[in-house]
């Protein structure tokens, strides 16, 4: 052993001397490493490049055969790969002959590389096979593949004619212990004894795949399976299946078409499972959702796919039925049908306490083209999710709604949100996720954002919406003691908003004592509406705005509120103060200013506007009177 | 795995541990990255490395260790995470970048540090260059690798030698 290494180590400076490759002068087993990630073709062509490699391949720990590695020819590959392409759906090939010459290179290459190799166990075994007719060698090399023991087996049919049988899996019980740890088969035909083999020859399985395999057991029975993944593909099952699996952590199930949901039983991994993908199923309402997830009644992770489920539907006792998943924390729809406004969701919501982050990803709404969500009256009370996040992509939602929503998440967030609407909405950050429960849109596509919500006593805060065209909002502020922070942190984010009508709007001008800093700019403001506002500050708020708004080049003043005394005030000013320009700003733009309320307000208004403020008289002023 | 054993020494501050490599420099490194190798974790679980003893590396050089370390310190994190069920999308792909930018190096510093990786067993690392050596292998012929992997010419009698085998082995380059 001590002399081999100093052999070696005398070869590396020989090697480096002469200018031989370091490569070669690595250990064995770091080569064949460095083997298993290449393709069993290329492996075993590396023992021409030198002595050194001759024999390597022979004892090498990874196979990887792979139809696709034999193309006839690289000038000619579409065809090949056309052919090849896998998936059930072929495209119309008139003349399959290019691919029978690969299959004989393929052939010939596998039952000589299968021959010669001479590693008495893998540490991976992988196989894959398209074409036709092929059943006989297939089956010949999987079983071959098991007869090394791998710890890894993957072995994936994408043949068109023929389902193979999966040979039996793991030394009977007299030989040594199996050591499959992951297993992955796609397109193979699973009978009873295939179950048998997994609970009673492999006992250190943790990962278990199953794509598009004609399913035919009717029990999965496993104390060490870790993760699960089903996906029945277009074949579905054909008979009930029950999973047996203590020690599941993770599981993921996707459901043909065909399939029907009772056809799924989980046991046992209540205690273990927290992760759970469930996709494109379901299609018929009943209760087997219900059935299914209280199998996983301690999940963390829920992610949804596809799904199209009337909660309408649902009986009032399977809506009882329904289990309370308490520890899920993070809840994914994607591509989810959202009709029924968000029945799904809001279903969810309600059986989910703990939730703390929703994502809705490719959801679909009424119909693919329209790009529009409704939320109405989504009640979330009860639930303490912190992000609503939206992501989307081809079907991205662009307009979002909510109406009369008790919104205790923390923020929204999205990339493709233009619109975002909120009427009547209550918002109630929890105090453990943000000490100033200050709500969050974080939304940088927002063109258009529409705003009735109590503020107080939280914070709204618009961040990122550099493209906001319009922002609308109404206030209903109440009392408390951070209002005016309040207000000035949401127009602080309006700041680039082109057109702003602000409702209900109370002074915001601080007071002495407060330190709150500068009102924001508005440098792209063009329209400036305040509607049922209260400029009973002298003037102080709405000369802020004409202060910072540069480019304004119209103003609205709707039904805004004076006090008596401050009308006599500025009556008397008007007399002593004549001439005055209280309100000396630029708004050089300024075109058009209109007055609306009733007869008495709009005319005092004026008055009071025409008297402290010399500019008004290059814009126009309309003066609309209340019907 | 490593997170709760460095977590229960001095809760706080992270445990550090020092090793030394072949030509006697000293890196000081959190023990929870240091522990991605399968040896080292061992002495560090029995409190090695810690102080001023410090853990000697004689197979590493410092060049090659501070190399390993920096990919040990990025991978901390999420190997804590026990393969990182919770990263989200961003910190994959923030990973992804690093180890491809990590291994866009000189073939010997490739070599120097899969062999470290190997002694270390720090099995990602070891994936990481073993996958970029098999992407410089794949695609080619036996002479093209020869080239790109800076064999020396073959002599004639190896070209020969290597004619001869191709020919043995028909059925591996048709």
């Amino acid at each position: 052993m001590a002399e081999a290494s100093t052999r070696r180590a005398r070869t590396a400076i020989d090697a480096t001397a002469s200018g031989v490759d370091r490569l070669s002068i690595l250990p064995d087993e770091i080569l064949h490493t460095i083997m298993s990630f290449l393709p069993a073709r290329q492996a075993v062509q590396t023992s021409a490049l030198s002595r050194r490699w001759r024999e390597l391949w022979r004892s090498m720990p990874c196979l990887h055969i792979d139809i696709r590695d034999f193309r006839t020819s690289t000038a000619t590959p579409p065809v090949h790969q056309r052919w090849c392409a896998g998936g059930v759906t072929r495209p119309y090939n008139p003349n399959p002959r290019p691919f029978q010459d690969g299959w004989t290179k393929f052939e010939n290459f596998t039952t000589n590389l299968l021959m010669f190799h001479s590693a008495a166990t893998l540490d991976r075994f992988r196989l894959r096979i398209s074409g036709e007719d092929h059943e006989l060698e297939a089956e010949r090399w999987i079983r071959r593949g098991i007869k090394y023991n791998p710890a890894v087996l993957e072995v994936t049919l994408t043949s068109v004619t023929g389902i193979i049988p999966l040979p039996p899996l793991g030394p009977s019980a007299v030989a040594a212990p199996c050591r499959l740890r992951r297993l992955n088969l796609h397109g193979l035909r699973l009978d009873d004894g295939f179950a048998d083999h997994l609970r009673s020859r492999c006992p250190v399985l943790e990962d278990l795949q199953l794509k598009g395999c004609d399913c035919l057991f009717r029990e999965l029975v496993s104390t060490s399976l870790k993760s699960l993944v089903i996906d029945a593909g277009d074949r579905g099952f054909r008979v009930q299946l029950v999973v047996t699996a203590p020690a599941l952590v993770s599981i993921r199930l996707a459901f043909g078409q065909s399939t029907d949901p009772r056809s799924f039983v989980l046991n046992g991994a209540e205690g273990s499972l927290s992760q759970a993908w469930i996709g494109e199923s379901f299609g018929s309402v009943n209760n087997n959702l219900s059935r299914l997830l209280g199998s996983m009644c301690n999940i963390r992770t829920l992610d949804l796919w596809r799904f199209g489920y009337r909660i309408d539907k649902l009986l009032e006792d399977e809506r009882k039925e329904f289990p309370k998943l308490h520890n899920l924390t993070t809840l994914l729809m994607g591509q989810c049908d959202m009709r029924e406004e968000f029945d799904i969701l809001r279903f969810f919501m309600e059986n989910v306490p703990s939730l703390e982050k929703v994502t809705l990803r490719h959801c679909k709404e009424n119909r693919a083209e329209e790009k529009s969500t409704r939320v109405v009256g989504l009640a979330v009370n009860m639930c303490r999710f912190s992000v609503l996040q939206i992501q989307s992509g081809c079907l991205g939602l662009e307009d979002l709604e909510l109406k009369n929503c008790y919104c205790t998440f923390r923020e929204i967030a999205s990339h493709t949100l233009k619109t975002l609407k909120m009427d009547g909405c209550s918002i109630d950050v929890p105090v453990a996720d943000d000490p100033d429960r200050v709500f969050v849109i974080r939304v940088p596509a927002l063109v258009s954002l529409h705003l009735s919500v109590y503020i107080s006593p939280f914070g709204v805060s618009v961040n990122e919406a550099s493209n906001l065209v319009l922002a609308s909002i109404r206030f209903h502020v109440g009392s408390g003691r951070n209002i005016q922070r309040n207000v000035r942190k949401l127009l602080d984010g309006l700041s680039s908003a082109r057109n702003l009508e602000l409702t209900y709007l109370k002074t915001v001008v601080p007071s002495v004592d407060e330190t709150t800093g500068k009102f924001p700019a508005f440098s792209n403001l063009k329209t400036l509406l305040l509607d049922t506002c209260d400029l009973s500050d002298n003037f102080k708020t709405l000369g802020q705005f004409l202060h910072n708004a540069p480019n304004l080049e119209k103003l609205t003043l709707k039904h805004c509120k004076l006090s008596k005394g401050q009308t006599k005030k500025v009556k008397s000013m008007r007399k002593t103060l004549k001439c005055q320009n209280l309100l000396s700003f630029k708004c050089s733009n300024l075109k058009l200013v209109e007055i609306k309320g009733s007869e008495g307000n709009i005319q005092q208004l004026f008055d009071l506007l025409f008297g402290i403020w010399e500019n008004l008289l290059k814009a126009t002023v309309v003066l609309t009177k209340d019907d | 795995m490593a997170a709760p054993e460095s977590g229960d020494g001095n809760n706080g501050a992270a445990r550090m541990v020092t090793l030394i490599s072949s030509d006697n420099t000293r890196f000081e490194v959190e023990a929870a990255a240091a522990s991605l190798s399968q040896t080292l974790q061992l002495t560090i679980l029995d409190g090695g490395g810690g102080g001023g003893d410090g853990i000697p590396l004689p197979n590493v050089d410092s060049a090659t260790l501070s190399k390993v370390l920096e990919y040990c310190i990025k991978h901390a994190p999420a190997a804590a995470n026990g393969g990182a069920p919770n990263a989200t999308a961003v910190d994959r792909a923030e990973l992804e970048r690093f180890d491809n930018e990590f291994v866009n190096i000189d073939q010997s510093v490739l070599y120097s540090l899969i062999m470290a990786a190997h002694n270390l067993e720090i099995e990602g690392l070891q994936s990481l260059v073993a996958k970029k050596v098999a992407d410089m292998i794949k695609g080619k012929s036996p002479m093209e690798i020869r080239r790109t992997l800076g064999f020396p010419d073959p002599t004639p009698e190896e070209q020969a030698e290597m004619n001869a085998h191709m020919l043995e082995y028909g059925w591996a380059y048709e």
